[in-house]
């Protein structure tokens, strides 16, 4: 019965993650700015963590709550939580690029090592799958003072540039 | 010429080309600092910074235009200084906290000399803001900066409302 429940438990999850990833992609019109074309290259998103930080931390709210209007706070809420999933998507935009470089650079190599390989498609999965649960979290309790798990984004993405880097000098070119 | 001496004159090509581009980024700086002395330095506000090297910006082709810096620099020299410039004082902004913001918003709209009201109205509704971003700017500083001023100006009308009324409107 148990395990019955467990499987269960495991596809609603999965079916949700698909969910979320699918809802993002149809979604990202949402965060679409006039502006937001012009500074395209979202390459080096993550690495400015002091505007994760202010994305992430709990200064801004801290001062949005002190003033007392609830449609301050939505409002404010609403545009960090699409600016949150915006970050997510550009870490994850960023991490692709640097996975298809690295596939094109695989491609022409003579010394593939498998198990190097294996390495960079499990870093990559998990790495996926974090952004996915990361925005879920956004999603359901909002941005703020997560700072943590934007550390842990970042960090996951930093190994994966370092494995990949490893076999490949291709992440050089990525990450301002 | 043989290898040594076509080394050679490679060498010096490298070497003035170098003292080129040191030369030019020593002016471009000179050039901020002029800007910053005679004119950045009276703006007390951020804001007001980025709004005023903004407006030096031709809406059409993106190129900066300030007559006064031309004539001490170069045309380009003085572009290159007001885009770094622009560039450098947005970024303050972007990475400012919302308090802060909202405190230089009120700063900016009261150094207009207009109908305070007015002026916040046309920020509201004409969204001027926009413009100010330099072009080249982080794709994601550009959307927090676009959301902290929003949010900014939306705190400002709430404010605002939240005054007693002047008695003329009775």
């Amino acid at each position: 019965m148990s395990g019955i429940a467990l499987y269960l438990a495991g596809g609603l999850l999965l079916a949700s993650c698909l969910l979320r990833i699918l809802f993002d992609r149809r979604t990202e019109g949402e965060f679409s700015d006039p502006l937001g074309g012009a500074g395209q290259p979202s390459v080096g998103t993550l690495s400015d963590t002091q505007l994760s930080a202010q994305l992430f931390g709990s200064e801004d709210w801290r001062y949005v709550a002190s003033l007392g209007s609830k449609a301050i706070e939505l409002e404010f809420l609403r545009m960090r939580k699409n600016l949150a999933l915006a970050w997510v998507h550009a870490a994850r935009v960023e991490a692709a690029a640097l996975i298809g470089a690295h596939r094109a650079a695989a491609r022409t190599s003579a010394h593939l090592n498998f198990f190097a390989e294996v390495r960079v498609t499990v870093a990559y999965a998990s790495f996926l799958f974090f952004c996915v649960l990361f925005s879920l979290v956004i999603r359901i309790r909002g941005p703020v003072a997560l700072q943590s798990l934007a550390r842990l984004a970042d960090s996951q993405s930093e190994r994966l540039y370092e494995i990949v880097g490893q076999i490949f000098p291709v992440a050089e070119n990525f990450r301002g | 010429m043989n290898l040594a001496a076509r080394c050679q004159r490679e060498k010096g090509v490298a070497v003035s080309l170098a003292d080129e581009t040191n030369a030019k980024a020593d002016s471009i700086m000179s050039a901020r600092r002029d800007l910053h002395d005679r004119t950045l330095s009276k703006m007390s506000v951020p804001l007001e910074r980025l709004v005023y090297l903004a407006s030096l910006r031709d809406y059409s082709c993106g190129r900066y235009f300030h007559d006064g810096l031309t004539m001490r620099f170069s045309e380009k020299v003085a572009a290159e200084a007001m885009k770094q410039e622009h560039m450098e004082v947005f970024s303050e902004l972007a990475h400012t906290s919302l308090q802060t913001l909202v405190r230089q918003l009120n700063r900016y709209l009261d150094s207009l000399h207009q109908d305070w009201t007015e002026s916040l109205r046309t920020w509201e509704c004409l969204e001027p803001y926009r413009v100010v971003v330099p072009v080249g700017a982080d794709g994601f500083a550009v959307r927090i900066f676009l959301s902290n001023i929003r949010i900014a100006v939306a705190i400002l009308v709430m404010q605002r409302q939240s005054l007693p009324r002047p008695i003329e409107d009775a």
